[in-house]
């Protein structure tokens, strides 16, 4: 039987090291289009305060770049040690974009970022812009890589499992790459880092105005972040509901859980705005429904049909049955590669041998598995109801909030009165966290709704770990946990000490000897 | 024609950079030391964590046995770090 101690560990840890990476990553991603378009104004301008502008930013971006960088290292040192089944198994898909991402974000970001830093003096103007923009595409391009291969999880297309070689193998690499979960995960979870660099922007650029320091400059700032970050803001609501949509046609389960649908409804289905999920009695008590919006959203048509809970995990016994004669098929085949009747038993039923799978977390053999046995394995397609619908209104909730903040900055920007009103300062600087808050509730959706999967239909997660003990993993887990303590500390103070010192501070624009020039 | 052309040409001012000034130095100095402190912590992170545990032993065979749960030496000893050309366990 499987460890579950292994798993339970396993999960925790990655986990832990992928919401950790994921605090640095989307700045990286906002911040750098920031600094593009202030150093585009800077050449279009010549006005020396938007140079300024740009390197202030920048000094801020290389902190959290040096932080971020070497990050997600630890999350490859895992594959290895904690999940070398799983790395076999899709290892052959897996590993290609992943070791495209490396090298876009290694030597792609990391050139145009030495430049960025040095290159002020040593090229001209254009040429320091393009090398600001080429930091920035290199930054969106190695996010696009590590999505298409975490998009193939959710969406496992253009691969086919190779019965001798035990693991799955890649038929169309532009299958793969084209994968329409990767597109619409791709362009969501960018406009959610640029949201997030526009409300770094925002927020920091308040408190300088609460505490009466670099006007100029913070207003300069405040309006690129209003404008951008609008226009972000609209994007994430807008491509997210592409990504429900997409969710709505390859994971049914994750979409009826997060709406906590437990019975099919008749189409077009209600959003619930409100409930309390109740897992045992499969009921969401107290539940405000909103008609017809949830069937709009999740199959664009008035007749669409939404699967609830209960029907899903119908299906998915049936599927196990099915994976069942797959798995027998492939023991027969193991043991004689040349029966003819077990080859074309497996090749119909191999699109379920995943399902069959899941039978091994509740008896050892899935080809002598009980009724029972069949029902508990369906019952586990479900994932954790609760956390899903709480943690997708959560992050829906500061979408909304974010398009609100923003269209009402852009709007004092227009005016010129963003330094007229201390209770909108205060509250653009204490929303700073919140960008971060919904981006990581964003990635629990994503992942933890994808449960029991690693990857969706194919292989069930607790078979993917490696055959270690469980204090083997605690122990690797206690030295991430000091790894990533000591990275914290020094990048918050890091952070604090170069934002508090601010612009005059830090002698990027002395406001008193400097004239700042009419925007 | 073009040797008449009047030459373009850009003069940087090694003033112009505040990356350049003290605190620009200092701050190259911070982000220098911040790499290093990433690397050596990623180091004591890969040799007293990672290093010592034992490798998975992920031939075709091996798989096969962990999908079915049969009871098979499903792991390899760690290679030492100080003899990393010593060749792996074949693979059966």
């Amino acid at each position: 039987m499987i460890d579950n101690d292994v798993v339970t560990l396993s999960r925790l840890q990655f986990a832990l090291t992928a919401l950790y990476h994921f605090l640095f990553v989307p700045l990286t991603l906002g911040l750098s289009w920031i600094l593009a378009i202030m150093e585009s104004v800077y050449v279009m301008t010549g006005r020396e305060i938007w140079k300024r502008m740009t390197q202030f930013w920048g000094v801020l971006f290389g902190i959290n770049f040096a932080m971020g960088v070497a990050t997600g290292v630890t999350m490859e040192f895992q594959f290895g040690t904690n999940w070398a089944y799983y790395s076999h198994y899709v290892g052959d898909v897996f590993g290609t974009p992943l070791a495209i991402e490396g090298l876009m974000a290694f030597f792609l970001e990391a050139t145009f970022i030495g430049l960025f830093f040095f290159g002020w003096d040593r090229l001209s103007k254009v040429k320091h812009l393009i090398v600001t923009t080429l930091l920035a595409l290199g930054t969106n391009l190695s996010a696009l890589w590590i999505l298409i291969a975490n998009a193939w999880m959710q969406n496992p297309v253009g691969a086919e499992f190779n019965l001798d070689t035990m693991r799955m193998e890649v038929t169309s690499f532009a299958t793969v790459m084209f994968n329409p979960v990767a597109q619409s995960k791709f362009v969501h979870t960018v406009s959610a880092g640029y949201v997030l660099g526009a409300m770094f922007v925002l927020s920091i650029s308040a408190w300088y105005l609460l505490k009466g320091r670099n006007i100029e400059f913070a207003k300069r700032s405040m309006t690129v972040a209003a404008s951008f970050g609008l226009a972000s803001a609209l994007s994430v609501v807008v491509l997210g509901d592409e990504s429900g949509y997409t969710v709505s046609e390859n994971q049914k389960m994750k979409l009826a859980a997060i709406e906590a649908m437990w019975e099919t409804e008749p189409a077009p289905a209600s959003f619930t705005a409100f409930g309390w999920p109740d897992v045992a009695e499969r009921k969401t008590h107290f539940g405000i429904h909103i008609p017809w919006v949830m069937g709009i959203i999740g199959t664009r048509s008035l007749d669409g049909v939404l699967p609830g809970i209960n029907q899903l995990v119908e299906e998915a016994a049936q599927r196990i049955e099915s994976g069942r004669i797959a798995y027998t098929a492939m023991q027969r085949l193991r043991s004689n590669r040349n029966d003819a009747q077990a080859r074309i038993d497996f090749d119909a039923h191999k699109a379920d041998l995943g399902y069959a799978l899941l039978l091994r977390k509740v008896v050892a053999d899935p080809a002598q598995a009980t009724a029972a046995d069949v029902q508990a394995a369906a019952n586990s397609t479900i994932p954790n109801v609760p956390v899903l619908f709480w943690a997708f209104r959560v992050m829906v909730g500061c979408g909304f909030f974010f398009i609100a903040m923003f269209a009402y900055s852009f709007w004092l920007a227009s005016k010129r009165r963003l330094d007229a009103q201390r209770w909108y300062l205060k509250l653009a600087f204490w929303s700073l966290p919140l960008p971060w808050l919904a981006i990581e509730l964003g990635w629990i959706v994503a992942e933890y709704g994808r449960q029991p999967w690693a990857i969706e239909g194919v292989l069930p997660t607790a078979l993917g770990v490696s055959s270690v003990s469980a204090g083997q993993v605690l122990f690797s887990l206690c030295g991430f946990v000091v790894f990533y303590t000591a990275l914290a500390v020094v990048d918050f103070f890091l952070m604090r000490r170069y934002v508090r010192r601010g612009p005059d501070g830090l002698g990027i624009w002395p406001e008193t000897s400097h004239s700042a020039g009419a925007v | 024609m073009l040797r008449h052309a009047p030459v373009m040409s850009y003069r940087p001012n090694p003033t112009s950079s505040w990356f350049r000034s003290s605190e620009g130095r200092r701050y190259i100095r911070h982000f220098g030391a911040l790499i290093a402190l990433k690397i050596v912590l990623l180091a004591i992170l890969y040799f007293v964590f990672i290093a010592p545990q034992p490798r998975a032993n992920t031939a075709p065979d091996r798989v096969y046995d962990a999908i079915r749960g049969a009871p098979a030496a499903a792991t390899v000893p760690a290679a030492p770090p100080s003899d990393s050309t010593t060749p792996r366990e074949p693979t059966p």
